[in-house]
């Protein structure tokens, strides 16, 4: 019974962190019932179109949902839609990470020239895409077009999250694994990759997400997929339960691709010893490799960029010689779709508030149900949300809010949810509770805290999420089309109505005026977006205990 | 309301989050105008006590009063900005969108905020930096800072939760330094949250551990070193050798010969002629540079290695009939391994009665 030695040195001194920094969950408050009360009702909205499909297959009878699931077409369209899915998943992957790698971590020319150019691609909306490629040449059609233009289309959405992290990923990681003996190569297979494996497979499940839910470009390469399939069965055929049928199974692939990403997340942890300290990641030397690496960029600029936009130009060139303000309707279709935009987005981002505020500041198992709920949202396309909209109209509106704008509002803001959240999420993340604990120690009414503290540091991000739903709003075409008010036009589906007349001269100028007003604010997201970890790294907010991530690491990817 | 140096009073504070319990009834006593270190290890419950006194979380049982006024108690749950305390959290938590001036201004009325602002630069010493972002100021000056912004409005006291933990060893004695100074030049009542003893020791008039949600002493520094209630805090507060012993009187028998004893510190004697369990500080052994055999009666042993950290040198010696080594602390240099020593006690020791709950050594 001699010598406790539980010191080492008493001179010595020990800065262990202890945990509860500023941007930290506080140790549990008291439960915030309001706020619980309003974030419930949120995911009871968003979980509204799920409800309403499933009360409608019900109806339909769930023999006859069986039997019309069991039919050779929808082994024929699982086929498609998941070869496909796996196909362009890995493609973009490859070319999300490839060329991330090169703008990030390697002494490039013009890289921040390339890092605009690269991402781009993400503002053209996807049918415009289909149509720049399909117009010129029928190669481009069924699986092999679908393969092209779809890859195209979707790589920047690896190429966001991994560039972001490959920017924040902890060089000391790499340096370690050299003086281990580890050559270059292999550092960057086990190591690198290894530190972008989450932001990698962020991407790739949007990459999905995004295959499942696509309508207007599938349908110009003439693929069918379980998307193009229901829209026919719905707007074609009229057939409820046919339409059901397949958007049940379409969901259930969309929660399975959720699931798998989840649980492919839930093993890894990307961690950074010390992000005040944060060092400048040493660039790999190109060296000859340089004229290679920039080719490759330019051929994949060049083709997700180049040909789309340059086959508008060329249609609108050829076609009716009509200046862009002397075409008809297209100042009341801008007009509409910026209206329609503007207040979803508005809502969405109002929406998206209790949930982020209590997920990001609040623990408790009811808080994580409900945020989880939320992604369920992830799942369900813009077709199956208008489905079941105008289902739910005819069972018990009547019809009367069918084909109002209303509907189309709300159907948008729950689309949208999603991208709202994480740019909300990232908002109040800004202010964390210490710092208003801080103000109202010097005196300050939580009143006058919120609008002194609070108030200017969301903003910014609240501005994002709203934007970001306003962009995305503006270039929706599934569900604009099925819910849209009769005798109206936005820029979408009037590009539509002329490009499936095949007037191409008529429906560029709308295609090149949603580019522009996708492409500009776009750009300017996603700098705001690219300056967050610095100013967090270097600032003292949020602390290091800030959490970021969504639980499925998902929505957090895709801007981030 | 220019309040100086008002007293904080905590009695019987009780906080649970769900049914895990942090705070257990804590006492504490904070005399005015002087600065008081609660000292734990983390989940010690040190922060959410701090935190209920600033009042941005509601005791669940136990008052706080401050000033003679009850802040936190029974019915009673004043607003933290109505407390007149100000708070300086761990990482600073400058407000990002607002410069130096502006943040350290935060709580004072337009009319004032220019001449309080020049006054606390001047304090601090950061007046050229009055319009830098705190993103722009290092981890040592954003302390500071914080600290400005909380003595601005001249609160009754100031509390600051582990506010050098995040800076580098060489910043935070310096930072520590300067923080003190301030703090002893505007004469405000300070209670400092940390989980390091030097820094406890060095800054604080009085020093209060907490243990397991309990204060489970106070008093001045050199009297929670040099008298700990028991063993487990002789251990936590410093460097100890515990030894076995028997209480003889004033004095105790211990393998290292028969020592003194102080007065103990909780008043509680060790009954004459039972075991006790005895604590001798590395700094209260001598090493006699002499062998086995030289018949002076001290205990003999070996060097099993050394520490040297430049100020001292930390020596672990085997001692005969002791069954670990013990520490000892000297300001010469290294002795290699293997020297045969003998071991001197300077000083009077503490001893508590040998039981269950002490004997841990």
């Amino acid at each position: 019974m001699t010598a406790t030695t539980r010191t080492k040195s008493r001179r010595a001194s020990r800065p262990v962190a202890d945990p509860g920094p500023v941007g930290a969950v506080p140790p549990r408050r008291a439960r915030p019932w309001p706020l619980l009360a309003a974030a419930t009702a949120v995911a009871v909205l968003l979980a509204a179109p799920l409800v309403f499909l499933l009360v409608d297959a019900a109806g339909a009878g769930v023999d006859t949902v069986g039997s019309l699931i069991g039919r050779s077409l929808t082994a024929q369209l699982l086929w498609n839609t998941v070869r496909l899915a796996v196909v362009v998943t890995v493609l973009c992957a490859v070319i999300g990470t490839g060329t991330a790698w090169l703008v990030e971590r390697t002494d490039l020319p013009l890289r921040r020239m390339w890092a605009v150019l690269l991402v781009v691609p993400l503002a053209i909306p996807d049918f415009v895409v289909s149509w720049g490629w399909a117009s010129l040449s029928t190669w481009v059609s069924g699986f092999r077009g679908a393969i092209v233009v779809m890859t195209l289309s979707l790589y920047p959405l690896v190429y966001l999250p991994v560039a972001s992290s490959f920017r924040n990923a902890d060089p000391a990681q790499e340096e370690v694994a050299r003086s281990l003996g580890v050559g270059p190569i292999r550092t960057f297979l086990r190591v690198t990759v290894g530190q972008a494996a989450v932001a990698i497979a962020g991407g790739a499940i949007l990459v999905t997400l995004v295959l499942l839910a696509e309508y207007g470009a599938f349908e110009i390469l003439g693929y069918r997929t379980f998307t193009t399939e229901i829209f026919v069965e719905y707007s074609s055929s009229f057939s409820i339960p046919g339409a059901s049928a397949l958007s049940i199974v379409l969901l259930l692939l969309g929660v399975a691709a959720l699931v798998g990403e989840a649980r492919l997340n839930g093993r890894r942890r990307v961690s950074r010893s010390d992000r005040m300290a944060q060092r400048l990641t040493t660039r790999q030397h190109l060296g000859a490799g340089v004229v290679p690496a920039c080719l490759a960029l330019a051929a994949v600029v060049g083709l997700a960029l180049g040909v789309p936009v340059g086959s508008a130009v060329h249609w609108w060139l050829q076609g009716t010689r009509v200046s862009i303000s002397g075409q008809v309707g297209l100042g009341s279709a801008a007009w509409h779709t910026a209206a329609y935009s503007a207040v979803a987005a508005a809502l969405a981002t109002g929406l998206a508030l209790p949930v982020a505020v209590l997920s990001v500041r609040h623990t408790g198992w009811w808080q994580r149900l409900i945020e989880r709920s939320t992604y369920l949202v992830l799942a369900m396309p813009g077709i199956i949300i208008a489905l079941a909209f105008s289902a739910f109209s005819e069972h018990y509106l009547g019809g009367f809010e069918y084909q109002q704008a209303p509907m189309l509002v709300l159907a948008y803001a729950i689309l949208f949810f999603p991208l709202a959240l994480v740019g909300v999420r990232t908002s109040v993340a800004q202010a964390p509770v210490g710092l208003e604990d801080v103000a109202r120690s010097l005196g300050q009414s939580p009143v006058r805290v919120w609008w002194r503290v609070t108030r200017p540091l969301v903003t910014p991000g609240l501005a994002a999420a709203f934007c970001l739903v306003f962009l995305s709003c503006v270039t929706e075409l599934t569900a604009t089309l099925l819910l849209i008010p009769t005798g109206v036009q936005t820029l979408a589906t009037q590009f539509w109505a002329y490009e499936t007349n095949l007037e191409y001269g008529q429906a560029a100028p709308f295609a090149l005026v949603m580019i522009a007003i996708a492409a500009v604010p776009s750009y300017v997201l996603g700098r705001f977006f690219d300056r967050l970890p610095a100013s967090s790294a270097a600032g003292v907010v949020p602390g290091p205990g800030a959490r970021s991530g969504a639980p499925s690491g998902v929505p957090s990817e895709v801007l981030a | 309301m220019s309040r100086r140096g008002g007293g904080l009073t905590i009695s019987g504070v009780h906080k649970s989050f769900g049914s895990h319990q942090v705070l257990a009834g804590a006492d504490l006593d904070v005399p005015p105008g002087q600065l008081t270190a609660i000292l734990g290890s983390s989940g010690s419950g040190k922060t959410t006590l701090l935190r209920v006194v600033a009042g941005f979380e509601r005791a669940d049982g136990g008052t706080v009063t401050v000033d003679g006024e009850v802040v936190e108690g029974d019915d009673r749950h004043l607003p933290p900005e109505r407390r007149h305390i100000g708070y300086v959290p761990q990482e600073g938590a400058l407000f990002p969108h607002l410069d130096v001036a502006a943040n350290i201004g935060f709580g004072l009325p337009r009319a004032q905020r220019r001449r309080r602002v020049d006054e606390l630069l001047d304090l601090i010493g950061l007046g050229d930096l009055q319009h830098r972002y705190p993103h722009e100021l290092s981890g040592g000056q954003q302390q500071r800072v914080a600290l400005a912004r909380a003595l601005a409005t001249r609160p009754a006291m100031v509390l600051l939760d582990e506010p050098f933990s995040s800076l580098d060893a060489a910043l935070r004695s310096s930072v520590r330094e300067d923080v003190a100074r301030v703090l002893a030049e505007s004469g405000t009542t300070t209670v400092l949250v940390t989980h390091d003893q030097d820094e406890a020791l060095s800054m604080a008039d009085q020093v209060a551990v907490l243990r397991n949600g309990v204060v489970a002493q106070t008093g001045p520094p050199e009297h929670v070193y040099g008298q700990p209630t028991d063993p487990a805090l002789a251990s936590f507060v410093g460097e100890a050798n515990l030894l076995a012993g028997t209480v003889r009187g004033t004095r105790v028998e211990t393998p290292l010969g028969v020592l003194p004893l102080s007065e103990p510190a909780g008043g509680r004697r060790v009954a004459d002629g039972t075991a006790a369990v005895v604590l001798v500080r590395p700094e209260q052994l001598q090493l006699v540079a002499a062998g086995r055999s030289d018949g002076s009666g001290l205990p003999a042993g070996v060097v099993r290695r050394s520490a040297y950290h430049g100020h001292d040198t930390v020596v672990t010696v085997d001692v005969d009939g002791l069954p670990a080594p013990v520490s000892v602390r000297l300001a010469g240099a290294v002795q290699p391994p293997g020297t045969p020593v003998s071991l001197r006690v300077c000083g009077a020791v503490v001893a508590w009665p040998a039981g269950r709950d002490h004997d841990r050594g």
